[in-house]
């Protein structure tokens, strides 16, 4: 099959009345979820998901991409218009968006924010489709050493890339891995860290884990730091940007895109690496650098387009390597298996319909976000009317009720709050909860990997040494981290340390 | 105070991963990698208990979390006896009366429409099946 005839099939998928439905149902409830202060995208997905899992794999990944790119959308909007970031991705754009609005140009922040984004992303998924294919057969031709190298490094670069404390960070990362091994050994079939419980024979369900981290840990922070009271609805004078925005914006708008693709096949990119990368690099390029963070609209664009490319991007390792590169995606991770379905080298041929159905509808999907976003602006910010007091507690209810259906089990809901009690926990002392998560899925393809390297190398360590694109990766790896460690050591008073010190956790 | 409680987590996780059976770095056994990686974890608690604490403090704020999450773990409690309507009410009102100080009215209203709401689209719609009374 060519190709075309793969994406032709794709679209087949992706056109069919359920799953349009669903994309635009996920693009829609992303947005409107997304929008509510203080909840980021991978708390949003973390909630949202199991209202996919009676649904065919397909749709259901469908529409969790759909939720996941109307939630970074949607978050956007309190950022640009009340000054809230509700992730680290967010902060960046409040640094140019919030003084738009200020100028009472809020209407071509989010305008040039939905294009920009909607640019980006188409940029990412043709990139995405043309990739797809070789990746997938590169991905085929490797072994269980190059698997454990890539997620090592997927790890290690969230790890170390993210703001705040590396040290705190490599903690929960080990953490995530040790919680990721609770249950029965995937190898031996040993009955490991349970503490004699039978519920969790069979390990920590990802929905209760993330759902209690990001969502009832996020409300249990909000409670103690007062709610957010509705005030912020603003009125839009002009919902479109104008055609000077677009002639200031369209050159950042091409360069991000570009930037945010690249970033975000890396693993660890994705999100917030990209947007800070893309802003830093358009405020070198531009005529009047000082503009930036006044209100400078370029710069806005460069973050939203980058965002949106490195969103789609990140699906690359994901579908074709069957590695998340980043919280968010391990998620969707999480749900693939719900739906027995592995992501990985095989699926593309295992479950073609998933793999080019997914890709089609990421086309689809972004067409919708635009089309949506333009005309609602207005009803969106109306929704910024409704007060958290109202709006947490049904959270938590429908919290409640998602993490039971998933195996139909309160003790799930438990292992939610206390999970929820953690994440809290975690924010009061300044730890970002993205490496925790991320390392609770690799954690099981980690250890296997790793043993099945053994076996093939009946017990030498030298087997990572030995295989020349294991080696390779290690190379880079190292090179990469040492880079941007100087990188960052170098590089004084950039919005990434604004980032750090406002204080925001990574979702 | 959390570093602590995380190094006595990982103690607990470096005696339970010893009773599975370990083997060797060459030919791990199951309890090989959760050994190494809470090992590592006590290694980390121990520097960042030595270096000293950032983060914010506990003032009586925290009352407010702390209360709620009581309030889950009662709601699970009483799910058994009382389904899924009655204590998600009780749930919600609390949250929107004494956290969010709302009025009665908009307190009760919301929780009985709320829970209501949920419970209609997870257990019918969507199939979850709880328990209403």
């Amino acid at each position: 099959m060519t190709m075309l005839d793969s994406l032709a099939s794709g679209f087949a998928v992706a056109l069919t009345p359920t799953n349009l439905l669903f994309v635009f149902l996920g693009v829609l409830i992303g947005t409107v979820i997304g929008l509510l202060p203080g909840l980021g995208p991978v708390a949003v997905i973390a909630l949202l998901m199991p209202l996919t899992f009676n649904l065919d794999p397909a749709t259901a990944i469908i529409m969790l991409a759909g939720i996941y790119y109307g939630a970074m959308y949607g978050g956007r909007i309190p950022a640009i218009l009340l000054g809230l970031p509700g992730d680290a991705s967010s902060v960046v754009t409040v640094l140019d968006g919030y003084p738009l609005t200020k100028e009472g140009r809020a209407g071509s922040a989010l305008g040039i924010t939905a294009i920009g984004s909607f640019l980006g992303g188409t940029v990412a998924i043709i990139g995405l489709t043309l990739l797809a294919v070789p990746l997938a057969r590169f991905a085929g031709s490797i072994g269980a050493p190059e698997i454990f190298v890539l997620a090592m490094l997927g790890l290690s670069m969230v790890v170390f890339l993210g703001s705040g404390s590396k040290l705190k960070a490599l903690s929960l990362a080990a953490l995530g891995l040790i919680l990721g091994a609770v249950g029965l050994d995937p190898i031996s079939g040993a009955v490991r860290l349970t503490g004699g419980s039978v519920n969790l024979m069979s390990g920590i369900h990802i929905v209760p884990f993330a759902v209690g981290l990001f969502g009832i840990g996020e409300i249990l922070y909000r409670a103690e730091k007062g709610y957010y009271d509705g005030s912020g609805a603003v009125k839009l004078s002009n919902v479109l940007p104008t055609m000077a925005d677009w002639v200031a914006t369209r050159v950042a708008i091409f360069r991000a895109a570009i930037l945010g693709f690249f970033i975000g096949v890396m693993p660890g990119g994705g999100g917030t690496i990209s947007s800070v990368i893309s802003y830093a690099a358009e405020r070198r390029f531009s005529k009047n650098p000082e503009r930036f963070g006044k209100g400078a609209i370029d710069g806005l664009a460069a973050t939203e387009t980058a965002d949106n490319a490195s969103s789609n991007s990140s699906f690359i390792p994901l579908l074709t390597l069957g590695l998340p590169p980043n919280p968010a995606l391990a998620l969707m991770f999480g749900a693939l298996m719900v739906h027995n379905v592995t992501p990985g080298p095989r699926l593309i041929s295992e479950h073609p319909d998933v793999f080019w159905g997914v890709i089609a509808s990421m086309f689809i999907g972004n067409l919708v976000l635009l089309a949506l976003n333009l005309p609602l602006i207005r009803v969106f910010v109306l929704l910024l009317r409704l007060r958290s007091s109202l709006m947490a507690p049904l959270i938590i209810i429908v919290a409640i009720c998602g993490v039971y259906s998933v195996q139909r089990s309160m003790f799930d809901v438990g292992v939610a709050v206390v999970c929820g009690a953690l994440g809290y926990v975690l924010r009061k002392f300044g730890f970002e909860l993205g490496p925790l998560i991320l390392a609770f899925i690799l954690g099981p393809i980690l250890e296997v990997e790793y043993r099945r390297s053994m076996l093939l190398s009946e017990g030498s360590l030298l087997i990572f040494m030995e295989r020349p694109v294991a080696l390779g990766m290690i190379l880079i790896a190292t090179i990469g981290t040492l880079a941007s460690l100087s990188y960052r050591r170098l590089r004084v008073g950039r919005p990434k340390d604004r980032s750090e010190a406002s204080g925001q956790s990574v979702t | 105070m959390y570093t602590f409680a995380v190094a006595l987590f990982a103690g607990w996780v470096i005696w339970e991963s010893w009773k599975v059976g370990v083997g060797s770095l060459e030919r791990p056994g199951a309890g090989m990698w959760p050994l190494a990686l809470a090992a590592a974890l006590l290694i980390i608690s121990a520097v960042l208990l030595l270096r000293s604490p950032s983060g914010e403090r506990f003032t009586a704020q925290a009352l407010r979390p702390i209360s709620l999450v009581g309030m889950l773990f009662a709601f699970i409690g009483a799910y058994d006896y009382f389904g899924f309507l009655i204590p998600g009410a009780v749930l919600m009102t609390f949250q929107m009366k004494v956290l969010g100080r709302e009025g009665w009215l908009t307190s009760l209203l919301v929780a009985v429409l709320g829970t209501g709401a949920t419970f209609y689209l997870f257990s019918e719609l969507l199939g979850a099946n709880m328990k209403a009374f």
